[in-house]
């Protein structure tokens, strides 16, 4: 009676083990909103004052939040996915394999997608693995990003393009998500996360392309970017950008849960509403079904002309106050306040 | 009626004086013994704790070493690549800038920049500010999108400037927390005209408050794509203050600066432009020199193309920057720790030299490497040469508090019409520089004294530069820091406790959370709260010494220091077991001190074995009650350090008790791991709090913990006789307030009794009065028979020839040889021929109705004496009128009262009756107290008569009108009162007595004699308590004995039907009295133990009472 009410016990642990808390539910009527928050050159110096500063802007909890390992630190984010999952929200990591510089547009390095293919890298991506495995709480990983595109080091413009570009990238990320659920970290959830509009307009280079299977995807990702040089493009609102990217997006895999991955603008008064395109995005992005969650890309840079890219959320007064609208309105949800504020002064 | 004269009865009188030679010889012993104990009390706290503070912290200057490299790297900047744009490939500047140095006419614009608020910037100023023309100070920001101007500044900081008479311009800059926010810039560049105008009304409004000249203007990291509308920004704001006579200036970065601002449309209203010369390689940069030579010429060539030449003004740099490797931004140091860390990590020449003309020099500290990058004098003569041949309008000195003093050389010089380099020979030795120099990082202090002085050598190079050689480093004292905790460790420390309100409280917090903290307490307060300290311990916390009084120890001699440590060392020591390695000064306001003063804690608590905790994590909770405010400063605060302070003690601690939890809670998220202060020295709590082992508590430690236990339990008695006192008083005045109310509302004593009565009027030396007496007497209504009896007490003057030629039948005179008041009225008593008696002293006047109703309660036969209300007659004076309001509370009141009670304790020689079978049966009366009529009084009580009160039978009486009088006569009753007291003491909680045994004479003792014998210590107690600050502690005490007295006061005169304002003497009488009260009851108790006769002070009579 004792053995097997012991025994029942185990069975009932196991069972357990690979099951809650080891993905992250997709959300029935709701949107989840996200943010990147400027954590700096290398996107990974998350800090929770940088988080509390930009809450207290938006006046609300993103129930994403973003960050980046770049190959070249050659370490896993742990106290980043850490301080994230404490303060109530999800984590979605870009995991890039490239190298100091971090410049774009500068071609593969040393961590191209061939040298993963030769297993080069396999070492880091096996302790990259255990520090995730380690982590155990689910995250978002978007390994590769805009690969459609022609800025990064593994897009399949620099791989012979037609001539085996998009084959190459699909290999190198078998190999790469073989490699880390081999190590065991099942709480990964893999975004597939394409640029809106390609890099080189050509049929090798469509995001079906690279689409690794439906085996080593768990959700698939855009990003949609609005004009973000003062100099140079035209202002493109909103719904014109993510109309046809999110057929095409949905056509790469029919059952996959969607996200916006990066969305912003820059902030250009005199070449259209950066408040506008946001209020815009906020209402449109909830009449695409597939669409489960968005995560808003807040930085603010300096380009090679001296002018300044902002895309952050305060960019200008009405922008601050579209966001904070936006995020207030249904569907959209956030993540809940991670501790109880300290009430006005008792006495 | 036995008329003993034997004096050896009198009350306490010891003939043979054994009593006060046994009471002297006791007395000099127990002073002896005390002072003895306290001498090895108070030199027991001076024997210093052999206290060891840990390895960690020792010989850090050890851990320094030079690290020769052959070259540093200069790799080019960015700043570097776009003055090559600007200057359009040419690598160098033109040869038009190769200095003429003329001597020339001094800089029109001479400025300084000074970091608001900095000491070390306020102490160069007050030296150096008469060579200045404007002082630049960041006051103002623009951040939020709001387009409002943040100020939160201090206007204390700019009474120097102001008072130095140089021109102030404040710095309109958009920085928040140190980090630039250009949005609220832009968004006001592309606001409404509206908005804008409000925005130019405003800095208008805080610039003319301020009592500045004028603004900066210094905005960085704004879009060059709004050129256009920056411009036109400060545009409108400089004709917003050229409006109001105020000038505005511009900051021209060179990085983009050029890009940002149409110079040349904006010359017309700006009057200055500030070209950042002093700005190349930043704190956020790769190592580099803050502004070399080739840049700094190049740039100056750039400048110029633009607006004319007298619009500039050069920003000159005078400071360091040091660059840890792998971090992510350098610290900014001033000259002095350039100097100093170049001499402990033992560099032996740094030269300031081609190409660069800036020095550098690289040292290792703990295993890290640092390089090290600064302007000095040398760059400052070569650049302000380049200035002036450039012909611009001044310079501006980036910034007070970091420059080289030699920089002040070179600018008299300018002053004074000489050549620049005139003043080399004046900066050639290298000695003191502005603040204290520090090396390290942590908020954990140590401080090597060292002090030499140093010298370079200058030369000038072929191409005309000026180059120099520093070859003797110059040593300052200098603070060591350590145990920066790295990035996610930090220790919460709390000062000033214990304190019993919300030290427990935070102990629970801290329990729930399983944080161990660092409590830094006052030894006053320890001492006042043992048991909390006990729990400290025992909850696993450290203790820190925090001195023992709280002063500002920077202000007190060395001697006060180490007084201050081993005190608060000796009490932990003898509560804990445990001595205290750490220390930390109060009102240390951060880890960075600025004046020397407050090095010398330091350096005392170091040579006492402790390690300096200082914090730079200072939420201000004391300032605050807002909890969500607290949090937030140490949000803000929290990247800058690594010691939290908070309070536990010294006020109300709500806010920080609140914001605790939540502090706790943010720390945790962030990933920060919270430990004691022993954590971050790596070491652990028996390192830093060794306990004291057994077998060596020496004999020092011995006496002190004993001296504080004897301290404690003084304390301890003296608080709770307060307590005692106090409810004791209360209660006592609600009885007799109640009583006494009782009392006036009895029905009168029917009139028609009137038997024949003999007035006894012992007399001596009354010439002045008797005749104004004996008239008032004979004026009297009562319808009886009046008998007349003066006893003169042997007079030498003329009242018995007065006495005996009175025309009235009715008045008799009796004679003695002087021998006393008792013994007059003893023989009066004798020769009286009635039965009733009724007292009265010869410079007293009877209300024509006194005599009927002082004899109406008779009537009855259990009456035995029957007390009369005396007033005072002549309350022409101050002190009169405070003895006629005493008369007025003690006749109304407590006559009152007792005679509810039965429990009279004197019937006043002034105006009394006695039936002579009651006195007779008392055993007459007796001649052994000053106090006759007490001893009456209670000898009658004993023979079981009732005593009543009349307040109707008034009598007027002259009182002492002199403080030296007054005092005789108080001498007099309360040495009576004493003899009384001692005499019938076995009256006392005598259950036969009843209230007279448990209320009334009890209440001598206590109110009359004990509480006035110690109102002194408490008075002393009081002013201690306003000295210390803990009035508020004994405040509610002293507001009760003071709202006591005034009740009392109030309803004494009420039932006198005098007006209420009468009452209010109560008050001042109070601080008159009571001394002289307590000054008579010592006399008293002194005398009685003496054992000597005391005479009967005779009052000088002046004949100044008068029936109103």
């Amino acid at each position: 009676m004792r053995l097997r009410s012991a025994l029942a016990a185990v069975a009932v642990a196991l069972a357990l083990r690979p099951a809650s808390g080891d993905t992250i539910a997709v959300p029935d009527n709701t949107v989840l909103w996200g943010a990147y928050i400027d954590f700096g050159e290398t996107e990974d110096n998350v800090t929770l004052e940088g988080i509390l500063h930009f809450e207290k802007l938006v006046g609300g909890h993103p129930a994403i939040i973003a960050s980046s390992s770049y190959w070249g630190e050659q370490t896993f984010p742990a106290a980043n996915l850490d301080l994230i999952t404490r303060h109530g929200a999800i984590p979605i990591i870009y995991w890039s394999p490239w190298d100091k510089p971090y410049e774009e547009s500068k071609g593969p390095d040393r961590f191209s997608l061939r040298e993963i293919l030769a297993g080069t890298w396999d070492d880091y991506i096996d302790r990259w693995a255990d520090g995730a495995a380690k982590f155990a709480k689910p995250f978002f990983v978007s390994f590769c990003n805009e690969m459609n595109g022609d800025w990064f080091p593994w897009s399949g413009v620099y791989y012979g393009a037609e001539n085996g570009g998009p084959e190459l990238f699909k290999a190198a990320w078998r190999h790469v998500v073989d490699r880390v659920r081999a190590r065991g970290a099942k709480n990964i959830v893999w975004v597939f996360h394409v640029n809106n509009y390609p890099g080189i307009n050509d049929e090798w280079n469509t995001m079906q392309q690279y689409y690794p299977g439906p085996d080593y995807v768990d959700w698939l990702g855009l990003s949609i970017y609005g004009k973000q040089f003062r100099a140079s493009g035209d202002w493109a609102e909103f719904h014109d950008l993510i109309d046809w990217p999110y057929q095409e997006i949905c056509a790469v895999d029919p059952s996959k849960p969607v996200m916006l991955a990066e969305f912003g603008t820059g902030d250009f008064p005199k070449s259209g509403s950066k408040a506008a395109w946001i209020t815009d995005a906020f209402d449109e992005i909830p009449k695409y079904p597939r669409i489960k969650a968005a995560v808003f890309w807040h930085e603010r840079w300096q380009n090679e002309d001296g002018t300044y890219s902002d895309l952050r959320v305060n960019s200008s007064p009405p922008v601050v106050s579209a966001f904070r609208a936006g995020i207030a309105k249904a569907p959209w949800k956030g993540a809940p306040p991670p501790r109880p504020q300290p009430a006005e002064t008792p006495k | 009626m036995p008329a003993s004269v034997n004096t050896d009865r009198f009350i306490f009188q010891d003939s043979s004086g054994r009593r006060w030679t046994w009471v002297k010889i006791s007395a000099v012993a127990l002073s002896v013994i005390a002072a003895v104990a306290m001498t090895v009390f108070i030199g027991s706290l001076f024997v210093p704790a052999f206290v060891r503070n840990p390895e960690s912290l020792a010989n850090l200057k050890k851990q320094l070493h030079a690290l020769q490299k052959s070259s540093l790297k200069t790799a080019p900047t960015e700043s570097d690549v776009a003055l090559r744009k600007k200057l359009g490939g040419s690598p160098s500047p033109t040869p038009s800038l190769i200095r003429q140095h003329p001597s020339s006419a001094a800089f029109p614009v001479r400025a300084a920049f000074i970091n608001d608020g900095d000491v070390a910037g306020l102490a160069s100023l007050a030296k150096n500010g008469d060579s200045l023309t404007h002082v630049l100070v960041n006051r103002l920001e623009v951040t939020g999108l709001d387009s409002r101007i943040t100020e939160d500044s201090d206007p204390d900081n700019l009474r120097l400037p102001l008072a130095k008479g140089v021109t102030l311009m404040l710095i309109l800059g958009n920085e928040e927390n140190g980090v630039r926010v250009p949005e609220g810039v832009e968004a006001l560049a592309q606001a409404s005209v509206r908005v804008r105008a409000r925005f130019i009304a405003d800095l208008v409004q805080r610039v003319k408050k301020s009592g500045a000249g004028g603004v900066m203007i210094d905005w960085d990291d704004v879009d060059p794509g709004l050129k256009d509308e920056l411009t036109a920004l400060v545009a409108a704001i400089a004709h917003g203050l050229r409006e109001s006579n105020l000038e505005t200036w511009l900051s021209v970065g060179l990085d983009n600066g050029f890009d940002c601002f149409d110079l040349d449309q904006l010359s017309p209203v700006v009057s200055h432009f500030v070209a950042r010369l002093d700005d190349e390689n930043g704190g956020g940069d790769t190592p580099g020199p803050p502004a070399s030579e080739d840049w700094f010429d190049g740039w100056l060539h750039v400048a110029s193309r633009y607006a004319s030449p007298e619009k500039w003004i050069g920003a000159i740099s005078s400071f360091g920057y040091d660059w840890v490797e792998g971090a992510k931004k350098a610290e900014a140091i001033g000259f002095a720790d350039v100097l100093s860390r170049a001499d402990n990590a033992g560099i032996e020449t740094i030269s300031v030299a081609a190409p660069t003309f800036n020095g550098s020099y690289s040292y290792f500290a703990g295993g890290v490497a640092h390089e090290v990058w600064f302007t000095d004098a040398t760059s400052f003569l070569n650049q302000l040469g380049a200035i002036r041949d450039t012909g611009w309008a001044g310079f501006a000195v980036n910034r007070l508090g970091s420059e080289d003093p030699g920089v002040w050389n070179v600018v008299d010089a300018d002053l004074q019409g000489k050549p620049d380099r005139s003043a080399i020979p004046f900066m050639e030795k290298l000695d003191a520089a502005w603040g204290i120099p520090s090396i390290g990082s942590g908020e954990i202090v140590s401080l090597d004294p060292t002090t030499t002085s140093g010298k370079r050598k200058f030369s000038i190079t072929d191409d005309d530069r000026v180059a120099s050689v520093y070859e003797d480093l110059p040593a300052r004292p200098t603070l060591f820091r350590a145990a920066d905790g790295g990035p996610h460790k930090v220790a919460l420390t709390f000062d000033d406790g214990p304190d019993p309100a919300w030290t427990p409280q935070i102990l629970k917090i801290l329990r729930e959370r399983g944080i161990k903290a660092t409590f830094f307490m006052v030894g006053g307060e320890m001492e006042d709260h043992p048991d909390l300290v006990d729990r400290v311990v025992a909850d696993g916390h450290e203790i820190g010494n925090h001195s023992y009084t709280h002063p500002n120890l920077a202000r007190v001699s060395d001697a006060r220091i180490t007084l201050e440590l081993n005190a608060t060392q000796r009490l932990l020591e003898s509560l804990t077991g445990r001595s205290t390695t750490l220390f930390r000064p109060p009102y240390n306001a951060d880890s960075r001190p600025a004046d020397p003063e407050e090095l010398r804690p330091i350096r005392v608590a170091q040579s006492l074995g402790y390690s300096t905790i200082l914090e730079n994590i200072d939420p201000r909770d004391w300032q605050t009650s807002d909890p969500a405010e607290i949090l937030q400063r140490v949000i803000d605060q929290r990247e800058q350090g690594n010691i939290i302070l908070l309070h536990d003690g010294g006020g109300d601690r709500h806010a920080t008790v609140a914001a605790l939890p939540q502090i706790i809670d943010y720390l945790t998220e962030r990933g920060d791991q919270i430990v004691p202060v022993s954590e971050l020295l790596n070491s652990d709590r028996d390192t830093v709090m060794p306990p004291v082992r057994q077998g060596h508590t020496s004999i020092a430690m011995l006496a002190s913990a004993i001296g504080f236990r004897v301290m404690h339990a003084a304390e301890s008695f003296l608080n709770a006789f307060l307590i005692v006192a106090t409810l004791l008083v209360a209660i006592r005045t609600i009885l007799v307030v109640t009583l006494a109310i009782r009392h006036s509302r009895r029905p009168p004593v029917p009139d028609g009794f009137t038997p024949p009565v003999s007035v006894l009027v012992p007399a001596y030396n009354e010439e002045l009065v008797i005749e104004k007496t004996l008239s008032s007497l004979l004026r009297s209504n009562y319808p009886g028979e009046i008998e007349i009896l003066v006893i003169d007490d042997g007079s030498s003057d003329a009242t018995a020839r007065i006495v005996s030629s009175h025309p009235d039948p009715r008045v008799r005179l009796v004679t003695q040889v002087n021998s006393g008041k008792a013994r007059a009225l003893q023989r009066g008593i004798i020769a009286a021929k009635n039965e009733f008696l009724v007292f009265m002293d010869a410079d007293t006047q009877f209300d024509p109705d006194a005599i009927r109703h002082l004899v109406a309660p008779f009537r009855d036969a259990n009456v035995g004496a029957v007390s009369g209300h005396a007033r005072v007659g002549n309350r022409g004076k101050f002190l009169t009128r405070c003895q006629d309001l005493e008369y007025i509370c003690g006749f109304n009141l407590d006559r009152r009262a007792y005679a509810v009670w039965n429990c009279i304790t004197v019937v006043p020689g002034a105006i009394s009756a006695a039936r002579r079978a009651a006195i007779v049966r008392a055993g007459g009366l007796s001649c052994d107290t000053l106090a006759e009529d007490t001893d009456l009084t209670l000898a009658i009580h004993r023979a079981g008569y009732r005593i009543d009160y009349q307040s109707n039978a008034i009598a007027y009486t002259e009182a002492p009108e002199t403080y030296r009088a007054l005092g005789k006569q108080r001498f007099r009753w309360a040495y009576g009162t004493l003899q009384c007291a001692w005499k019938h003491r076995d009256i006392v909680f005598n259950p036969r007595f009843k209230a007279l045994g448990w209320f009334s004479l009890p209440g001598i003792w206590f109110f009359q004699v004990i509480l006035v014998a110690f109102s002194p210590f408490i008075d002393l107690m009081f002013l201690h308590s306003i000295w210390n600050g803990t009035v508020w502690e004994i405040l509610p005490y002293f507001l009760v004995f003071v709202a006591v007295d005034l009740i009392m006061a109030f309803v004494a005169v009420h039932m006198e039907k005098l007006p209420p304002r009468t009452a209010l003497t109560v008050i001042p009488q109070r601080f008159l009295y009571r001394p002289l009260l307590s000054f008579v009851i010592w006399k008293s108790i002194f005398s009685a133990l003496r054992g000597a006769i005391v005479g009967w002070g005779k009052l000088h009579r002046t004949s100044t009472v008068s029936i109103p």
